[in-house]
């Protein structure tokens, strides 16, 4: 019979092979704990294989999977009831009038304008852009400066002026003037950022505008705090794939990440899977919430509606960035805006370089007005 | 093997089962695996699964001290760790001053040493967790306590990479009085609700379980352990419904702790068993949001009662 340690190195290599990563302390734990359980007990090996190899719930299928692969047995029943981290909603039927907007491939090369025609870039529309100008434009978004939005934290900083007593720092003070108090250092509460959740439509309508609105998200990122979600058809998480120095690379792998590129859009739906799954339980809390979206829906604009309500009530502040407002005698009437504007405490275009700078700068005070979340006085 | 006399996590489902903490083989798994490695569990899932209660059961079923850190946004080490007793130094500066006069420069030295001293620290949860007064020897064994480190996910992310080297030294440093460490690391439990993703740092460094909401035999005897007193048919509903509420996909899923406050409401206000009117009027013990309460009013209530009947036969 095998020993723990051989048990352990072979099914941590048989993980490996399944694409998950077990570092060798791990392992190294996951051998300590069969030495300690009964080998013949193949439910306690499961769950001491789980508790010691496994850091999120999301790889669990392939957990299961490589442990029937090396131990011959098919996890408990109980153990594979899996929450699914992304959940498709289907659509019905994908006609969306999609904008006859140029795709904004890689280009080649990237030529430094002049100044004057930068000047012309800046207010020109993302969506009637040609290559060159769109390549341009990634270049400028990504030197865009984030001040993060600020919100007071519980961490106190030393202040002259704060209006608390800083007794540590007083106490130091006079044990160096001989016991006697001279003055007493004082703090105040500091500065903490905001959080920011950016959420993008990716879908059909969208499309001329995606592209730079990601790399917008992915600039964000490194000024302010930003959690970056996709939304379309189903929901993605793309933060940790925007990371990164290589900009291009980072946005490769977002693009591949995101399944539902130029789809539909069930925006109530996929609104609602981001409340379940992340807002409503603490990412939204206390946050400045973006959408980047048309506001096109092809859902119950009921079910925008409630869902938009569920995220401004535990938003700090809602931000709807549409690119089509700019457009003259642009008015909200989609079904999706529409419900979903009494939520929404400011409300953008976002289809240049010029007013891009102009939602940074609304981001960077939203975090201190003290108006709570625009509750709809309507319903 | 044998700790604090259990030797596998068999025979911890049935030590917890005494403290009425009814585990799944999975979690006792873990838990054991943790105790016997002193390593850190950490326990994620829905809110109301009975995370934190686990952490009790191990306190009472070990008669140790359960030492409870409730994490939030902006905690630091003053609350968590420790901090000086900045009145009581004050007085005794004081006080010395009174009885001695001005101070030379040797005295300001040692005034300080003893400023600084053990008798002026404040401990907070981690230290106390470290300190050997929580400590107990049965049966010549060390008993540590237990530290229950509560939502972890609250906390910001440098309080997690400073928790992550005290929980990995079984060590806090305090720069004025030096290392301060303990014989046997304490028997440690960290929650978090997956509102944000704890560090990978963290989790490799922790034994890792997702707790899941009980199946209906398991939900039927904690209601029956937790709510002494109430009639099996109506315990049995009350799981029944519940269960069925979770299917329905609401926003907030009742957990195991709304269930057993329903079952004993309902037993408060008299009701024997569920029907079409008490159902409605205690519907709030159960789901917290409007939205979920108009979709659980859709359940078929009379079959649901049927099975649950069928269920006690």
């Amino acid at each position: 019979m095998a020993t723990p340690l051989e048990i352990a190195l072979g099914f941590a290599s048989t993980l490996r092979e399944s694409g998950l990563s077990v570092p060798v302390t791990s392992s190294v734990l996951f051998s300590k704990s069969l030495s300690l359980l009964d080998l013949g007990d193949l439910e306690e090996v499961y769950w001491a294989a789980r508790s010691t190899l496994l850091f999120k719930v999301a790889d669990l299928d392939r957990f299961n999977r490589a442990f029937e692969m090396y131990f011959g047995v098919a996890p408990h029943a109980s153990a594979s009831a899996v929450k699914k981290e992304s959940v498709t909603i289907l659509i019905e039927d994908d006609e969306e009038p999609t904008d006859g907007g140029e795709a904004l491939e890689e280009g080649e090369e990237v030529k430094t304008l002049r100044f004057s025609s930068r000047e012309v870039l800046r207010h020109k529309d993302f969506g009637e852009m040609d290559e060159k100008e769109a390549n341009e434009i990634l270049d400028l978004i990504r030197k865009i400066k984030f001040s993060p939005p600020m919100r007071r934290s519980l961490r106190e900083r030393r202040s002259p002026v704060g209006r608390r007593l800083d007794m540590r720092k007083s106490i130091a003070e006079i044990i160096r003037h001989d016991g006697e108090t001279i003055t007493m250092a004082r703090k105040s509460k500091g500065l903490r950022k905001r959080k920011l959740v950016i959420l993008c439509d990716v879908s059909g309508s969208m499309e001329p505008y995606s592209r730079v609105l990601i790399r917008f998200a992915q600039a964000s990122l490194w000024g302010a705090s930003a959690e970056v979600f996709t939304i379309g058809t189903r929901l993605t998480r793309i933060t940790k794939e925007l990371y990164g120095s290589d900009l291009e690379l980072a946005m490769q792998r977002a693009a591949d990440a995101v399944k539902d590129w130029s789809g539909g859009t069930r925006l109530g739906e996929s609104l609602g899977v981001f409340n379940s799954l992340y807002g409503v339980r603490g990412l939204a809390r206390g946050s400045i919430v973006v959408l980047l979206s048309d506001g096109w829906d092809r859902g119950d604009p009921e079910v925008m509606a409630k869902e938009m309500e569920r995220l401004a009530r535990v938003a700090h502040s809602v931000i709807w960035v549409n690119p089509l407002k700019a457009t003259p005698g642009y008015q909200p009437l989609t079904r999706g805006m529409s419900a979903a504007l009494p939520y929404v405490d400011e409300f953008l275009d976002g289809h240049c370089l010029d007013s891009l700078e102009k939602l940074v700068e609304v981001i960077s005070h939203a975090g201190d007005n003290r108006h709570g979340p625009k509750l709809a006085a309507t319903r | 093997m044998n700790y604090f006399g259990v030797s596998g996590p068999k025979e911890l489902v049935e030590v917890l089962d005494r403290q009425d903490y009814v585990a799944d083989e999975g979690l006792a798994t873990a838990l054991y695996l943790a105790i016997a490695l002193e390593r850190p569990l950490l326990l994620e899932g829905d809110a109301g699964v009975g995370k934190t209660e686990v952490a009790k059961a191990v306190s009472t079923w070990l008669g140790v001290p359960l030492i409870r850190l409730q994490c939030y946004e902006g905690i630091d080490v003053s609350q968590a760790v420790y901090e000086w007793d900045y009145s009581r130094q004050l007085l005794h500066i004081r006080t010395r001053e009174l009885v001695r006069g001005v101070e030379s420069d040797e005295n300001l030295e040692q005034l300080e040493d003893e400023l600084f001293s053990e008798r002026f620290l404040v401990r907070r949860p981690l230290l106390r967790a470290l300190d050997s007064e929580n400590y107990t020897v049965k049966d010549s064994e060390l008993l540590p306590p237990v530290l229950l480190i509560d939502e972890i996910d609250r906390a910001d992310d440098e309080f997690e990479a400073y928790l992550l080297e005290i929980l990995s030294e079984n060590a806090v440093t305090i720069p004025e009085l030096g290392r301060l460490t303990s014989e046997r690391a304490p028997i440690t439990i960290l929650t978090s609700n997956r509102t944000r993703d704890v560090h990978d740092a963290l989790k490799r460094r922790c034994l890792y379980h997702w707790v899941e909401h009980p199946s209906f035999d398991r939900e039927l005897e904690i209601i029956k352990r937790k709510a002494p007193g109430v009639s099996e048919v109506l315990v049995s509903q009350v799981a029944t419904i519940t269960q069925e509420v979770r299917r329905l996909g609401v926003y907030k899923p009742p957990g195991i702790a709304e269930a057993i406050d329903w079952a004993r409401s309902l037993s408060l206000l008299g009701s024997d068993e569920i029907d079409a009117e008490v159902f409605a009027k205690t519907l709030g013990v159960l789901v917290k949001y409007r939205e979920d309460e108009a979709r659980v009013k859709d359940l078929d209530l009379s079959s649901l009662i049927r099975t649950a009947l069928e269920r006690v036969k």
